[in-house]
């Protein structure tokens, strides 16, 4: 079986027995950083796991659009270790770039070798809920990616909605347990999703389970 | 310079700054606990394949003296004859559990050591292991300095107090702190568990604000 092409810029498929993987071309050949799977085919795939990343599960549950691609320049807002950034590292490409954020000291040090490796990664041990602290590190950017798992997360979404381009895309990924462990994720995803409105437009917007539980993943744009 | 060197010269430096030593005690008590783990696992393998040739001598409690038994070569009633090499192997096992032993034991001193010289209030009212269990799931020595003496009360129980939340059950009294002498041996638990969190939280704020 050979390499498809997704609907989605930059994101392939294979078949491997019955199971159907998700990859990207890798903009690294040779090189792994999460002991990720290599797929060769003319060129080099790296399996992208949709039980490690909320955008790959989105895209393996259909989801509209990601606005996602060759070129643009993005912000990471919680790229932790970096995994599902290297695949946004490897859709956007040379051209593109990725301003990877996280505060926790202890996975931005893993952040650090990804981004040592990859030309168009940067890091930043930053808090992103002060972005006056960062604004001089950074550009304005076609897409921002949210996923920070924290109680205030559309408040500190829109702090950062001064680096995105007009018409820009958000992947913002929202987890029900930290923004209230009591309540039931339906009627938060619903506030979130007001919240939002009242200064984006949300084009689409995906439940991950069962790959995450209680998660949904939105797909917004700048109006 | 770009942006993007910038940036990596900027978070290296960051990084080497957001270093505090309050990490190595989350990390020394790591290395004790995985020793603990070790230990433990060492003696129950040691006790069976010992118990053969000794069965009841095996079934000593007290580890040091179990250890010391099997140098003793004492076959039991109801033990089967082992041949030189199979006590020679068992010995040399033994052997290298008690240097194991005792290097838990420096760990521990080092562990002490850090905690006089970074919360030694704490380390008065919680003790060694509490007061580093405390640290490690606050975070850091800030973070536990911050939370209240209710949350400090329930560290180490995040999964009944969840169920709690979610479903109304009953609250947990205590966490990690119920391994402290005067909880064990009170009367009524929940109370004693409040005031000793109530201490440790002051121990713990004049530790971190006198830095
Ligand atoms: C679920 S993880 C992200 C996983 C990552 N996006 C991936 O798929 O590979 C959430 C991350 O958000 C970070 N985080 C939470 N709040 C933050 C904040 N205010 N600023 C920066 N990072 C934050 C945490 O340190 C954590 O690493």
């Amino acid at each position: 079986m050979s390499v498809q092409a997704t609907k989605y810029s930059g994101i392939f498929e294979v078949w491997k027995g019955s199971k159907k993987l998700l990859l990207t071309k890798n903009l690294t050949p040779g090189r792994s950083f999460f002991r990720e799977y290599l797929f060769q085919d003319n060129e080099e795939y790296r399996e992208w796991d949709p039980k490690r990343s909320k955008i790959a599960a989105a895209v393996v549950k259909k989801i509209n659009i990601l606005g996602l691609r060759e070129g643009d320049k993005v912000l990471y807002l919680g790229a932790a270790h970096g995994y599902t950034a290297s695949f946004v590292s490897d859709i956007v490409k040379e051209k593109g770039f990725v301003y990877c954020l996280d505060f926790a000291p202890r996975v931005v040090r893993d952040l650090y070798f990804v981004c040592e490796e990859r030309k168009n990664m940067a890091p930043l041990l930053a808090d992103a809920s002060k972005p006056e602290l960062y604004k001089s590190r950074i550009e304005m950017v076609d897409i921002i990616v949210q996923d920070i798992a924290q109680k205030l997360q559309v408040e500190i979404l829109f702090k950062n909605l001064q680096f995105l381009k007009p018409r820009g895309y958000i992947l913002l990924s929202v987890k029900a347990r930290s923004i209230d462990v009591t309540r039931k994720p339906a009627q938060l995803f619903k506030e979130v999703e007001e919240k939002l409105l009242t200064k984006l437009k949300v084009l689409d917007k995906k439940d991950l389970s069962p790959l995450e539980k209680d998660h949904m993943l939105f797909v917004c744009q700048g109006k | 310079m770009d942006l993007r060197e910038k940036n990596l010269e900027l978070t290296k430096q960051s990084l080497k700054d957001s270093f505090t030593r309050d990490i190595l005690v989350i990390q020394t008590i790591h290395s004790v606990d995985e020793l603990s783990s070790i230990i433990n696992k060492l003696v129950a393998n040691m006790r069976e394949r010992y118990g053969y040739f000794a069965p009841s001598l095996s079934r000593e409690e007290d580890v040091q003296k179990f250890i010391e038994s099997i140098f003793k070569e004492k076959q039991d009633d109801l033990g089967v004859v082992f041949r030189k090499e199979d006590l020679e192997s068992i010995q040399e096992l033994a052997h290298e559990l008690n240097n194991v032993r005792a290097l838990q034991k420096k760990q521990e001193i080092y562990l002490e050591n850090l905690m006089k010289e970074l919360c030694p209030k704490l380390l008065e009212t919680a003790g060694t292991h509490i007061g580093a269990r405390l640290i490690d799931l606050a975070g850091s020595l800030k973070h536990l300095a911050e939370i209240p003496s209710s949350t400090i009360q329930v560290l180490g129980a995040e999964r009944a107090l969840f169920r709690h939340l979610k479903t109304g059950a009953k609250a947990p009294k205590f966490g990690v702190i119920f391994a402290h002498s005067s909880i064990s041996g009170a009367e009524e638990k929940g109370k004693a568990a409040r005031r000793i969190a109530g201490k440790i939280s002051i121990a713990v704020k004049q530790d971190y604000f006198s830095q």
